[in-house]
């Protein structure tokens, strides 16, 4: 059993605090030098602003994803002859019929490099399969 | 604060007796070790597969121990790295390959330092726990790389709440030890 010296075997004894209390763990921290109490303000203002990073690279990342979905229905990659498919596309991806259907439309056209009016009437047909858009379209109402 | 406690545990696994434990190379201490973890997982520079690995705080731990290795041991290279540039300048080709295979004097020293500091402190925890069976027992197992309170239980036959109990004890004078023969 035994492959690693004292020290090594105490201090991973030492790391483990199953068992302790939350005052048992503060206590030693404190013996340690560690503020306790300070600690935990610092905790929550690393969440705090981690949460806030991340929340903007979601939107900036959810911004780059509409305009280059929104540039392939510019291109000429789409039929021009289905305006209104297209213009209720726009609408999911804006979030107009909630985030769920953003968000699958959104890993729906990631996977594609062209669309045919098929593909966008499928989609649409998956989501109100999935009550993702009546829903909220219903909520619009 | 689990996180910072374990963080404070591997920094002391590199820290010399002389070193203080708060200050770690390019000025971190095992607070920012332990908030760098979290904010690793949280930002996603560190990718964190819950399905996978259900509970965080063992791989933030992880995190935390992978940090600390490579914090030293980029330390390390940094002061190996300047030995040939020493050596280099007294002209010593021989010198050099010797270096390379054998400790340094310094090497030998740091380790004889540390068997006896290792030999000091089990003296002094096997006094401090002299007369107490579960002490005693605790100690044993520690020796033997025994070190999770379910492992112990299994080799003591002990429940489980008396091996925490008795780890509680244990660990009040470990720190007490542990910490007055890291300010002498």
């Amino acid at each position: 059993m035994k492959n690693k010296d004292f020290t090594t075997s105490l201090y991973d004894f030492m790391a483990d605090t199953e068992g302790l209390t939350k005052e048992d763990i503060i206590s030693e921290l404190e013996v340690s030098g560690v503020d306790a109490k300070s600690l935990g303000k610092k905790i929550s203002k690393l969440v705090n602003r981690c949460s806030e990073d991340r929340r903007l690279a979601w939107r900036i990342n959810a911004k780059q994803k509409r305009a280059e979905i929104e540039d392939l229905f510019k291109s000429n990659k789409v039929t021009p002859s289905f305006t209104n498919l297209k213009q209720k596309m726009l609408d999911i991806l804006s979030g107009g019929y909630g985030i769920e259907a953003s968000s699958y439309a959104e890993a729906y056209f990631r996977k594609k490099g062209e669309l045919s009016e098929d593909d966008i009437a499928s989609l649409i047909k998956d989501l109100e399969n999935l009550n993702l858009l009546e829903e909220n379209g219903n909520k619009k109402e | 604060m689990d996180l910072v406690n374990f963080s404070i545990w591997q920094a002391r696994k590199y820290v010399g007796k002389t070193d203080n434990i708060t200050q770690l190379p390019e000025g971190k201490t095992p607070e920012d070790i332990a908030f760098g973890a979290i904010e690793k997982v949280w930002s996603k520079t560190r990718g964190w597969d819950p399905e996978k690995y259900p509970d965080l705080l063992t791989h933030l731990k992880w995190i935390v121990k992978s940090d600390m290795q490579h914090l030293f041991s980029s330390k390390r290279h940094q002061i190996t790295s300047r030995i040939p540039q020493f050596v280099d300048r007294i002209e010593n080709d021989a010198v050099y390959c010797e270096m390379d295979q054998e400790p340094s004097v310094e090497e030998q020293l740091i380790s004889k330092e540390k068997e006896e500091k290792e030999k000091k402190l089990k003296a002094e925890l096997a006094v401090a726990v002299k007369g107490d069976e579960e002490l005693e027992l605790l100690l044993m197992c520690i020796e033997d790389g025994i070190v999770k309170a379910e492992a112990i239980a299994l080799e003591t036959n002990w429940d489980i709440t008396r091996v925490y109990n008795a780890n509680k004890r244990f660990r009040r004078l470990a720190l007490k030890i542990l910490n007055q023969s890291n300010s002498m």
